[in-house]
């Protein structure tokens, strides 16, 4: 526990209601209270059904008001949540202010806090201990001494991983710049969905929570949806890749082509597309064959509301409907074929029926090109580079305050006589008996000294 | 030899992992050769173990739907035992206390036994979850869960060991216990904030928004907040010993119930 931390109480009586308040946001009593009071009323968010807006649970009238006026059904965006994260961010922020003076003070080295010190008396002269007590001293200490004269004694100072200070602040402020991104979405972020059918463009998107329809600033065509199945499992057509390829128009000029994936949104102007459900609205195309008496067959290929000429017959097909598989006769069409000055006929051409015949030709269903609509979403968030820059500085955070230990070493040499007398002290953010250890082998080592004469009571 | 079948043996493996360790303890002196034989055969599982997960990942790639084996229950139930029980290795080195391998081998047995029950054959992946961020999420996540665990069981001992005399003099010292708490928690909290990190940044870049307040990731917010204030309570307010354990035991039922409960609410998360 560093005593920077420990809360500096017993603070008068009189002193004026602002410094308690004060005292109060800087403490980290409040923090905790406030973390408790979040995780609970986050529990309860989990629980009562979110974004409904009747109170299934109950009928009291008591509750369904007291349900209203406590936003239950959006506890995360209510007036009281919001509240909660603002004292927290208050919180935060005073806390801050408090420790910088101590931090810079620190970083400066005007703290002479010490958790050990040592007094020893040795023959040699002072520029001599100090050639010797600066080499030995490397490895535990890196770098070498700064120097200071002090009246007439010599005073050495080493400094390590000052870098471990910054760790405090910059988790703290990373949580600061979070909140900030957070408030900053739920103010003027949106989040739509848009249905847009192959082939066709669309600018209009519905407002995910207030159904509110709203425009784009430009207009999406999609031009082709290709849906990706595994087919190779053979566990039946689980999807392995939706793929919608589209070009953005501004004015009717083309700004952007792009191919939008699961996973793979399309930015543009701070507006990000991404490829959310697909359905399937109608037939592109159907693929049919027409074999011959003698073995020989042709691919046929109808497109909805075209005709098309049967090859080697006076007749040109078109196509009426398709049934996906309703009827035992399984998936297959029903097509119109005419021929000059001849009644049109139906033939319907199914898998499990027999192949119809036409002309020379007996006709057989092959497959169809299903046409898609893509379901995109529409996402702006303004406050989300905020927040991955504050998980960045709280992550480094972590990263300083684990993996990096401040320590600080001083060495007064004051001749006296034929002697000089050495006052030995130092402190450790972390492993602090390891750091008291690695001095006293070294001093050992180079006073022949075993022990400490005076050691303070190391500091928890 | 699949990586089911592996998985199988070393169910069998903890178990008698766990209980040679019980065994050690009741019957030799710390620093024994059986304990030492314990740990040794500890780490030995470890070792298949993470061979297990690397087959796995490797057949995953045969059958042409090669993804990171973290997809599904059945994946991440085998990873937890795997992390956990590389947390309670990496907890020996660091604390010496056996008494952790005696307590925590067995929670390593429930999770493989548990995935037992579960289908374990590998599945394609849904394009949702086509993405680094699920790895690294997945993975951060499970190591910071690791932690807490190891945190969980210093934290039972240590309120055992303070409220029952006669089953102290079995335990270590109280104030070695808090710092396993303590320590296991300074390591897995860093871990369990990436965890959320990622997984924003992939809800980000997958579904267009980095928090959507979904029932999974409030929970483990819930449980970030509680070591939150654990970490408050200990570092700034000199909290020990009993007190802080309860909070390591208030977090840890957080854990389980993001990880398992959770599915049985509506959500995004749902693995099942
Ligand atoms: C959600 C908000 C917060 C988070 C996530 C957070 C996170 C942390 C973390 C991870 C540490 C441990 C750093 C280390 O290991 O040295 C810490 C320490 C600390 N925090 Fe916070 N903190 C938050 C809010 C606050 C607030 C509002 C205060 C204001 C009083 C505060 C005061 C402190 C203090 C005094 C320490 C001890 C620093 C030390 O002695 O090393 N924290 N915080």
């Amino acid at each position: 526990m560093s005593d920077a931390s420990r809360e500096i109480t017993g603070t008068s009586e009189s002193e004026s209601v602002f410094a308690q308040i004060i005292g109060l946001f800087t403490s980290v009593r409040m923090t905790i209270v406030l973390l408790i009071l979040l995780a609970l009323a986050s529990v309860v968010g989990t629980v009562i059904p979110q974004g409904s807006s009747q109170w299934t649970g109950s009928t009291s009238p008591f509750l369904t008001r007291l349900a209203l006026i406590l936003d239950l059904h959006s506890i995360y965006s209510s007036w009281w949540f919001i509240f909660l994260l603002s004292l927290l961010a208050a919180n935060l922020v005073a806390c801050l202010m408090k420790r910088i003076p101590m931090i810079i003070a620190e970083w400066r080295g005007e703290q002479q806090r010490a958790s050990f010190k040592w007094s020893l008396v040795d023959e040699r002269s002072p520029s001599a201990l100090k050639d010797l007590l600066t080499s030995e001293l490397r490895p535990i200490l890196g770098g070498s001494p700064a120097e200071a004269k002090d009246g007439n004694s010599l005073r050495l100072s080493w400094v390590k991983h000052r870098s471990y200070l910054l760790g405090f602040p910059f988790i703290h402020c990373g949580i600061i710049i979070i909140l900030l991104g957070g408030l900053l979405g739920t103010l003027y972020g949106f989040r739509g969905h848009m249905v847009i059918k192959e082939g066709e463009a669309g600018e209009n998107f519905v407002l995910q929570d207030s159904r509110e329809v709203r425009r784009l600033p430009f207009q999406v065509a999609v031009d082709k949806f290709t849906l990706e199945t595994y087919e190779s499992t053979g566990r039946g057509k689980r999807p392995k890749e939706y793929r919608s390829d589209v070009r953005l128009l501004e004015g009717g000029k083309v700004v952007a082509i792009a191919a939008i994936r699961v996973n793979h949104p399309l930015t543009f102007k701070g507006l990000s597309l991404y490829q959310a459900d697909y359905q399937v609205v109608g037939v592109k195309s159907v693929e049919l064959k027409l074999a011959d008496s003698d073995g020989t067959s042709r691919d046929f290929k109808l497109i909805p509301g075209q005709a098309e000429k049967v090859p080697d017959t006076p007749y040109v097909a078109r196509l009426v409907s398709l049934d996906p598989g309703t009827t035992p006769k399984g998936v297959g069409v029903d097509i119109q074929v005419d021929a000059e000055g001849s009644q049109p006929q139906r033939i319907g051409v199914f898998t499990k029926a027999a192949p119809p015949k036409l002309d020379k030709w007996q006709i057989s269903y092959v497959g169809y090109q299903p046409r898609y609509s893509t379901g995109l979403q529409i996402g702006y968030d303004p406050g989300t580079p905020l927040v991955w820059v504050g998980s960045l500085l709280l992550c480094s955070g972590f990263f300083l305050t684990l993996f990096t230990n401040h320590r600080r070493f001083w060495i007064e040499l004051t001749p006296k006589g034929d002697e000089t007398h050495i006052v030995l002290s130092g402190r450790s953010r972390r492993s602090r008996r390891e750091f008291r250890e690695s001095i006293k082998a070294t001093m050992g080592k180079v006073l022949g000294r075993s022990g400490p004469d005076t050691e303070l009571r190391s500091e928890g | 030899m699949t990586n089911a079948v592996l998985n199988g043996w070393l169910i069998f493996g903890y178990l008698a992992c766990g209980v040679l360790s019980l065994v050690a303890i009741v019957s030799t002196q710390p620093g024994s050769k059986m304990r030492r034989g314990v740990l040794g055969f500890l780490i030995a599982l470890w070792v298949i173990h993470t061979g297990s997960i690397i087959l796995r990942w490797l057949e995953s790639h045969q059958l042409g739907i090669g993804h990171a084996p973290l997809s599904n229950l059945y994946e991440s139930l085998v990873f937890f035992a795997w992390a956990l029980a590389l947390a309670l290795i990496a907890a020996w080195f660091r604390f010496k206390a056996d008494i952790l391998l005696v307590v925590g081998i067995p929670f390593v047995f429930i999770i493989m036994a548990s995935t037992s029950l579960l289908n374990h054959e590998i599945e394609p992946l849904i394009p949702a979850l086509q993405s680094n961020w699920l790895i690294a999420h997945v993975i951060s996540c499970f190591l910071g869960y690791a932690g807490f665990a190891v945190s969980f069981v210093a934290a039972i001992l240590l309120v055992l060991a303070t409220s029952s005399e006669s089953f102290g003099q079995y335990l270590p010292g109280s104030r070695l216990l808090d710092d396993i708490c303590y320590r296991s928690i300074l390591v897995g909290y860093p871990m369990l904030t990436i965890g959320i990190i990622t997984g924003a940044a992939w809800a980000d870049y997958a579904w267009g928004s980095y928090w959507s307040w979904d029932p999974k990731e409030t929970w483990s917010l819930i449980t970030w907040m509680v070591y939150s204030a654990f970490l408050h309570a200990r570092l700034a307010r000199g909290w020990s010993g009993t007190r802080t354990a309860y909070f390591s035991i208030a977090g840890f039922g957080a854990v389980l119930f993001t990880y398992f409960g959770v599915n049985y609410l509506p959500g995004l998360h749902s693995y099942f």
